[in-house]
């Protein structure tokens, strides 16, 4: 089966014997495939890897969309005999696209749960087994999806792999990321109404989408179990094949975003098919405290002399579209007396003529925010100016911004609201850029010797892996320099910890929010240019590190948001090396086990399969 | 106040209504932003909110010290797997080295010696 899975054969032996679940046939796939003049190759060896599969608590529902080529019923007769084994045959007399397919196939399933797979790719043979191992471990998931990478067309070249992070509903908004294998439960692809003709092409996203909203748990398999075909015409080979496919996904997003009650509507990424940009529609306008804190350092930039919290606030001032915010300038003891001055002046220069901003009127529109000043006379820590800010503002959503920030986008902070007034969200950050537009900040990640941020120092048009660069999406934490959240859920966790002077009180602060049951999110499709550590020391003190750890240690040692293969790669998401080099790293270092479930042993925790209790449901 | 001075019991104080007196203390907008009042009132939120803070980090930190100890005793749990599977390996030997005898079983011990050797 060209099986490239590293090593080749590891069954489990010895105390990992011990460890396999017993009941290992409680839970039956139906798998779908839906067929329509594939190759008769591809589809034999699609067939053959669901016959082959280490796991027997399977049927297979082929569904004929219309008549087919010679060659092609060749194959169906040869693996469907007509006879009542695990492999069913459908005929549909006309091809009526491949939604009335899968329903078609759907509606014969008898298993627990529905298994996606298209007719020229092929299953790991460890595919079901690992997939039902996950399932047993929880009564709650709903929906289930494992990494992907693709075959190459002529050759089975594996390539491209995709290591998926944890299950991110902001991520799956923005693009379909669970790919394949994707496995949903049956009674619950039946309550939320099975597939959609309407969403053809982008049907995938339109059902998980769905089911995602349902769903009590979701849970991802970190193994490449589907390796996804490249033909000509297909998704897999080229993102152009199908713009009709990514207005589907586009419409299923917006639709989503309509039944949710998400105040945005979805447009098409202008660089990248099958992305979708969610531009903000607010009803409600709360309003916003940015507080600033800012010591007045001062910074040469494009060759000017400038006095950084000014460029700040003026550029906010300038161009923000929002409609209802204020200006918390947190100065330390060093700050230089003329200091406020200066800024009201340069707030004065930036607004337009016209009334002072209603501050407590949503969606009053005027010019010249209201700017107050709190002076923190104590020794610099910026968790504590952070706080003190916090409680001299006056707004229901708080936003920190370093004093080295620029705002380029108009609607930078409707983005982020967006984001941060959702209840089952905690911090919102967005993309940072150096003032050179290499990225300075797109989410955090720990990678166990502490947390750094993504993709620090790559081109700013970068896509990151699989359009990491170009999406909103879930991360362990982001950082302060650029932070939104509601106040309420900030004083539910404390604010900043003034444990954490200088370093680590953003991702400190993050990680309580997260283990409140808040996911974090970083917005990549908002920037603001970050002249990074401007304005203080960037040391980090090894005392901090070792404060974090005591406190945080099982999180930072396995990130739900990141995955053992991109962290064996050694760099950003890109594995250098083939993958099965890559994979034997990953195993050796994680000691993943192949069958049965993924483990780490030794002092690092357990990073194996991520589940995702959605919001609200009890792990 | 006496949040600041509690220890952490496992029962995060009521931040909500604490924060509620808080704001209502402090009025919605006050004109004399500097006076002795307001800063009173920004000290004990501070403290309020490094009140809090401070639970959830030791919640935190217990969380961390149970799933060490979880793993620890998974470990054990393995380890003593992994004993008892070769103690019954070592009698698997033991027999086998009976039933051959000494003098081959030296000859085996012997042989693999060179290998291992080089010789």
């Amino acid at each position: 089966m060209g099986e490239r899975l590293v090593p080749a054969a590891n069954p489990p032996s010895g105390p990992e014997a011990a460890r396999e679940p017993v009941k290992r046939q409680r839970i039956r796939f139906s798998v779908l495939i839906p067929v329509w003049h594939p190759d008769p190759d591809h589809l034999e060896r699609c067939i053959r890897s669901v016959v082959e599969q280490t796991y027997d608590g399977w049927e297979l529902i082929l569904v004929v969309n219309g008549p087919q080529p010679a060659a092609v019923e060749s194959v169906l007769r040869h693996n469907a005999d007509g006879s009542d084994g695990p492999v069913q045959l459908i005929r549909l007399p006309e091809n009526r696209g491949i939604s009335v397919a899968s329903q078609a196939g759907l509606d014969l399933a008898t298993g627990d749960f529905v298994a996606l797979l298209d007719h020229d790719d092929v299953l790991s043979v460890h595919a079901l087994g690992a997939f039902a191992a996950e399932l047993e471990r929880f009564d709650d998931v709903d929906l289930a999806y494992s990494d992907e990478d693709k075959l190459a067309h002529d050759t089975d070249e594996r390539k491209m792999p995709f290591y998926k992070p944890s299950f991110s509903m902001e991520r799956l908004r923005c693009q379909m990321y669970l790919g394949h294998l994707l496995v949903l439960r049956r009674t619950v692809v039946d309550e939320v109404g099975g597939f959609r003709p309407e969403f053809d092409g982008a049907q995938d996203h339109d059902l998980a989408l769905r089911v995602a909203e349902r769903s009590r748990r979701v849970v991802h398999v970190p193994r490449l179990l589907y390796h996804w075909r490249e033909s000509p015409g297909s998704t897999a080979m080229t993102t152009d094949a199908k713009d009709w496919a990514w207005d589907a996904g586009r419409r299923a997003v917006d639709e989503h975003l309509h039944r949710t009650g998400f105040p945005g509507s979805a447009t098409p990424h202008p660089k990248a098919p099958g992305v979708t940009v969610i531009e903000p529609r607010l009803r409600q306008h709360p309003l916003v405290s940015i507080i600033v804190p800012t010591g007045g350092s001062r910074r040469s930039i494009h060759g000017i002399d400038t006095l950084l919290v000014e460029t700040a606030v003026t550029s906010i001032v300038e161009r923000s579209s929002y409609p209802n915010y204020e200006l918390v300038i947190v100065t330390d003891s060093k700050a230089d007396v003329s200091l406020s001055a200066r800024i009201a002046a340069g707030v004065e220069r930036a607004a337009p003529a016209g009334e002072p901003m209603a501050a407590r009127r949503p969606g009053g529109r005027s010019s010249r925010p209201p700017l107050r000043f709190v002076a923190d006379d104590q020794a610099f820590n910026f968790a504590r100016a952070c706080n003190l800010g916090a409680v001299r503002a006056a707004g229901d959503v708080l936003l920190f911004l370093n004093d080295d920030t620029e705002i380029t986008m108009p609607n930078w902070l409707e983005r982020l609201v967006m984001y941060a007034t959702r209840p089952d969200i905690g911090a919102v950050g967005a993309k940072l850029l150096y003032g050179d537009g290499r990225v300075q900040h797109a989410g955090v990640w720990a990678r166990g010797a502490g947390p750094a941020h993504r993709y620090m120092g790559f081109s700013g048009d970068h896509p990151g892996n699989f359009h990491a660069l170009r999406l909103a999406q879930n991360c362990l934490a982001v950082t302060a320099a650029c932070l939104a959240v509601e106040r309420s859920k900030f004083e539910s966790v404390g604010g900043f910890s003034t444990a954490f002077p200088l370093s680590y009180n953003d991702v400190d602060f993050c990680l309580k929010l997260h283990q409140a049951g808040f996911r974090n999110v970083v917005d990549c499709q908002t920037e603001v240019v970050h002249h990074e550590s401007s304005s203080r020391d960037p040391t980090v003190r090894d005392w901090e590190m070792a404060q974090l750890f005591r406190r945080w240690r099982p999180l930072l040692m396995a990130d739900p948001y990141d995955h053992p293969c991109n962290l064996a790669a050694g760099v950003e998401e890109y594995p250098p090396a083939p993958i099965d080099i890559v994979e034997r790293k990953a195993y050796e270092r994680h000691e993943l086990v192949l069958t049965g479930r993924s483990r780490v042993v030794g002092r690092s925790g357990n990073v194996s399969t991520q589940s995702t209790p959605v919001a609200g449901v009890p792990s | 106040m006496h949040v600041e001075s509690s220890r952490y019991t496992g029962q995060l104080p009521d931040v909500t209504s604490l924060h509620t007196m808080a704001n209502a203390a402090l009025g919605a907008e006050t004109p004399h932003e500097n006076t002795e009042l307001r800063r009173e009132l920004d000290e004990v939120r501070l403290r309020l909110l490094g009140a809090v803070d401070a639970a959830r980090g030791a919640e935190a930190e217990r969380a961390v010290v149970e799933a060490r100890v979880k793993e620890l005793e998974h470990q054990h749990h393995m380890l003593k797997v992994e004993r008892d599977e070769l103690r019954r390996e070592l009698a698997r030997l033991e027999a086998g080295r009976r039933s051959v005898g000494p003098r081959l079983a030296r000859r085996v011990v012997h042989g693999v010696r060179r290998r291992l050797s080089g010789g």
